[in-house]
């Protein structure tokens, strides 16, 4: 049924237009299969194939009406095969149209394979991209396995480095008391007792150093309660001020009226001096100006994307707490590395600084932010969540455990797998007019308790042994004395006790380490209760 | 090759069946394909029990149209039989239930039935469920896989324009929403494909389409641009300007894929009977009637002209052509007759697309007549 010029004008017109068409639009398979559909719809293509010549025999990503192992079109009479390279590869299109190829219809066939050529690199280089960001993403991951790994081996040897240097003065210290007390002629109470308190006193930055580190864990002791953030910060602001170099002016923006936050504000003022700190030290020995502002944001999701804490806040109200300084500033990599422990960019290293202060908002749920650039000085912003049940701020609780006298005479069985943790117990449970009994395990503890259940009062059991944990025990304990009262310690904070216990509740809690005073007021609480 | 035609307005369905199929074997003597054609007021399970009961071991193929086509007219109720026998035939039939589900593994799985791929000069008869959505995709698997040395040719099942539901038969039994189908060797087969439409103004572009829906021609709502091309039309009368102004999209050799609005909703987009792709180009069409008849004639040569002995004219037309023709249907028909050869039998039904191809690749057509022809002495 011959067709005349006009209505073959019109066809080629409408197959222009639809050619035009034709373009990757995402999924490779969708292409191939346009790809086909215009084939035998538009040229009555008998066969097809879209092939990638490798050196070897084709490689047919796309066909149709090509049994397995046939030859490809182009092979046969009326065919038409168009042929590039893409990325080291050959790419072909083949057609078998059953009729030789007219002079008219060549552009079109020719513009047909120029728009397949055209959406398979765009295909191609598609994927090339996808491969490209997936390695990228495997790599970077490696890179950060490798720097948390390096973190791990900085924070070890962070640990150990302080720890040693304290250490090494409580033994010292020790060492000289023990000195003093047996030198002849020497007057052994204030020699001793000197050397003593610079023992005492190393012991306690050992226990801030392990408080930091919990905080750091995000495992630390919190002791929330209902603040107003810009009071706390102004009662401290004396120690603010103190903490920064003579030629740094302090400038204080504080919102009033803002919501109570659920903080602990102990641990907070550990933030805010972290980071004071670090804004003085940024501006050095020059003249500059740190600014500490406080005040009522709302956040969406996409703005807490940017938190550098892993675990995103939920949208919401949140009261900010923002530190600009004027100093130096940081580089890319120095403020990636800000918050790994022990990294520090002065040859004096302060420990846990910024990334206890990310464990203290982890612990909060809150988020935080930092902005620099070399010479465009540093603003850290952290974010507390306003909660829906805003209270109202309350007093903090008083620090010192009250002192109590205890029980003359009641029997307490220690529990605890560290040697010098038990003898000390047993020494200041003695001094304290306790009769003791001894356990280096979960398991000898609950034999013991059966074997002479009568004569326990009370039980201090550590949490963390071999054999039988505190966990069991305390179980166990239980089951053999069900009234008996136990005190369980743990150098972990009581909300990771809390969480051991998963809901078998313990009575009381002795945060280790703890000292005499401690003891007598939680064994007098416990025996009473 | 003998072949035998029978055909039965009896309103009994087993009657109908008996009398069309005893009229049919008594010219071709036991056949080794039998072809059925019932309309939807017959119990369509009662026909084809009689029809089985009566053709011995004969492979069997058909569906339930909107109509019969015979030499002596169009039967709206009919049940009509051609039978074909010759020992140099060999016939397959398949009948693939998952046609709804799974076009495309129904076209698989037929295609595994009927023939090995690569095959030379066997014919294909498809007879789908015309409402059936993934008609061109089942067509689509099965030509991957049987390749173009075959020669493909049906109609789409429809019920007499309830839109309801659909009947497909196999020697093996009666289906709803399927596809039957059929591969027969050992005789020449002439197809031949046309409809006489004729683009009409510009082109337009499907901007946005759903399968069988089009949401947007040229980016606007499709209902606004149809109508604005043909002057204003009320979406009420909708239906009858579809009929009368199909659209169409054309291949290189300036040949129409038609596709055949049936109508319009709410959101001003536009049903179609068959899916057309998004972004193709389409025409509205225009056809006066002898447009039609002269196409008809020039189908019914161009499928004789393949065939050095034909023995039997096997016949889809649109259901939609027929609506439109009207009483002039009977000029397509005579047409057809004249074209053949008043000895020619001849049986066809009155489909819901149509299966063909311009080239040797088979597409869904509506408002097309699709004719295949049936000759003695194995493939030209």
């Amino acid at each position: 049924m011959k067709k005349s010029v006009l209505e073959l004008m019109i066809a080629e017109l409408s197959i222009l237009h639809e050619l035009a068409s034709l373009a990757f639009k995402g999924s490779l398979e969708d292409f191939h299969r346009d790809c086909i559909d215009l084939a035998t719809r538009l040229f009555g293509a008998r066969r097809i194939a879209i092939a990638w010549e490798d050196g070897g025999s084709p490689r047919i990503a796309a066909s149709l009406g090509l049994p397995p192992g046939a030859p490809l079109p182009a092979d046969s009479q009326g065919g038409f095969s168009h042929r590039f390279a893409d990325r080291g590869e050959r790419g072909v299109l083949f057609m078998e149209l059953g009729h030789p190829v007219e002079k008219r219809e060549e552009r079109l066939y020719a513009f047909f394979a120029r728009k397949v050529e055209d959406g398979l690199k765009a295909a191609r280089g598609a994927e090339h991209r996808a491969r490209m960001e997936r390695e990228k993403a495997d790599l970077e991951r490696q890179v950060l396995h490798v720097q948390k790994l390096e973190s791990l081996g900085i924070l070890a040897g962070g640990i150990a480095h302080d720890f040693n240097n304290l250490l090494t003065a409580v033994e010292g210290n020790l060492d000289l008391a023990l000195l003093s007390l047996g030198a002849p002629g020497a007057s052994p109470a204030a020699g001793a007792a000197d050397f003593i308190r610079q023992a005492m006193a190393a012991a306690r930055r050992a226990e801030d150093l392990t408080r930091q580190m919990l905080a750091y864990s995000g495992k630390g002791r919190f002791i929330k309660q209902w603040v107003d953030l810009s009071a706390l910060v102004e009662e401290n602001a004396h120690l603010l001020h103190a903490s920064l170099s003579k030629r740094v002016g302090l400038t204080l923006e504080l919102s009033t009226g803002l919501p109570g936050i659920l903080i602990d504000p102990g641990q907070v003022q550990q933030v805010v001096m972290n980071l004071i700190t670090n804004a003085s030290e940024a501006i050095g020995d020059r003249d500059g100006r740190v600014t500490l502002a406080t005040r009522l944001v709302h956040c969406d999701s996409d703005e807490l994307q940017g938190s550098r804490l892993e675990e995103k806040p939920d949208p919401g109200d949140f009261i900010a707490l923002e530190v600009r300084d004027t100093g130096v500033g940081m580089d890319d990599e120095t403020v990636r590395r800000v918050f790994d422990p022990f990294f520090s960019t002065k040859f004096t290293g302060r420990g846990l600084g910024m990334s206890a202060v990310l464990g203290i908002l982890r612990g909060h749920q809150g988020a935080i932010f930092i902005e620099s650039g070399l010479d465009r000085g540093t603003t850290v912003r952290v974010l507390f969540p306003v909660l829906a049940a805003s209270g109202s701020p309350a007093e903090p609780p008083s620090a010192e455990p009250e002192r109590a006298p205890g029980r003359p005479g009641a029997t307490i069985l220690v529990i605890d797998d560290e040697e010098p943790v038990r003898l000390l117990c047993r020494s200041m449970l003695e001094h304290s007019g306790y009769r003791v009994l001894t356990a280096a395990d979960g398991r000898e503890g609950v034999d013991l308790l059966r074997a002479g259940s009568s004569r326990v009062d009370g039980v201090l059991l550590d949490l963390t042994m071999p054999q039988m944990d505190g966990v069991r025990a305390f179980a166990e304990l239980r089951r053999i004395r069900p009234e008996v009262k136990i005190l369980v310690t743990s150098g972990y904070s009581e909300q990771e006790v809390v969480r051991q216990f998963q809901g078998r509740g313990h009575e009381a809690f002795l945060q280790k380490p703890f000292g005499l005073a401690a003891l007598q007021a939680a064994l007098a609480k416990l025996l009473s209760a | 090759m003998k072949v035998g035609v029978g055909w039965s307005t009896l309103p009994s369905a087993t009657e109908a069946a008996l009398a069309s199929v005893e009229r049919a074997l008594e010219t071709s003597g036991p056949p080794a394909l039998t072809i059925l054609f019932t309309t939807d007021a017959y119990d369509q399970a009662s026909v084809l029990d009689a029809v089985r009961g009566s053709i011995g071991s004969s492979r069997l193929v058909g569906f339930c149209g909107a109509g019969l086509l015979t030499a002596e007219g169009v039967f709206r109720q009919a049940v009509g039989v051609a039978t074909l026998s010759g020992s140099e035939l060999s016939v397959r039939t398949s009948l693939q239930a998952s046609m709804a589900s799974d076009p495309a593994r129904a076209g698989i799985l037929s295609a595994e039935e009927l023939g090995i791929p690569g095959e030379e000069g066997a014919a294909i008869l498809v007879l789908p469920d015309g409402f059936a959505p993934g008609v061109t995709e089942m067509l689509r698997s099965l030509y991957d896989r049987l390749g173009p040395g075959v020669r493909y040719l049906g109609g789409g099942a429809g019920d007499n324009l309830r839109f309801f539901k659909t009947w497909q038969f196999t020697e093996r039994g009666v289906e709803s929403g399927a596809v039957a189908s059929a591969s027969v060797r050992g005789a020449q087969i002439g197809c031949a494909i046309g409809h006489g439409w004729k683009p009409k103004g510009d082109l337009l572009v499907v901007t946005r389409s759903q399968g069988k829906r089009i949401l947007e021609l040229d980016a606007r709502p499709a209902f606004e641009v149809y109508s604005g091309r043909l002057g204003g039309i009320h979406p009420k009368s909708f239906p009858e300007w579809g009929m009368r102004y199909p659209l169409g999209t054309a291949d290189i050799r300036g040949n129409y894929l038609i596709r055949d609005p049936v109508s319009v909703r709410l959101d001003q987009s536009i049903d179609l009977v068959t899916e057309i792709p998004e972004n193709a180009v389409a025409h509205i069409m225009e056809g006066t009637v002898d447009d039609l008849v002269d196409a008809a004639s020039l189908v019914a040569r161009a499928a004789l002209a393949q065939v050095a002995s034909p023995r039997f004219a096997l016949v889809f037309d649109c259901i939609s052509r027929y609506l439109y023709l009207g009483e002039a249907y009977a000029r397509e028909l005579r047409a057809m007759r004249e074209s053949f050869g008043e000895d020619l039998p001849m049986l066809g039904a009155l489909s819901f697309g149509e299966i063909g191809g311009y080239t040797d690749y088979p597409q869904f057509h509506n408002k097309t007549l699709a004719v295949g022809v049936f000759g003695s002495g194995g493939p030209p």
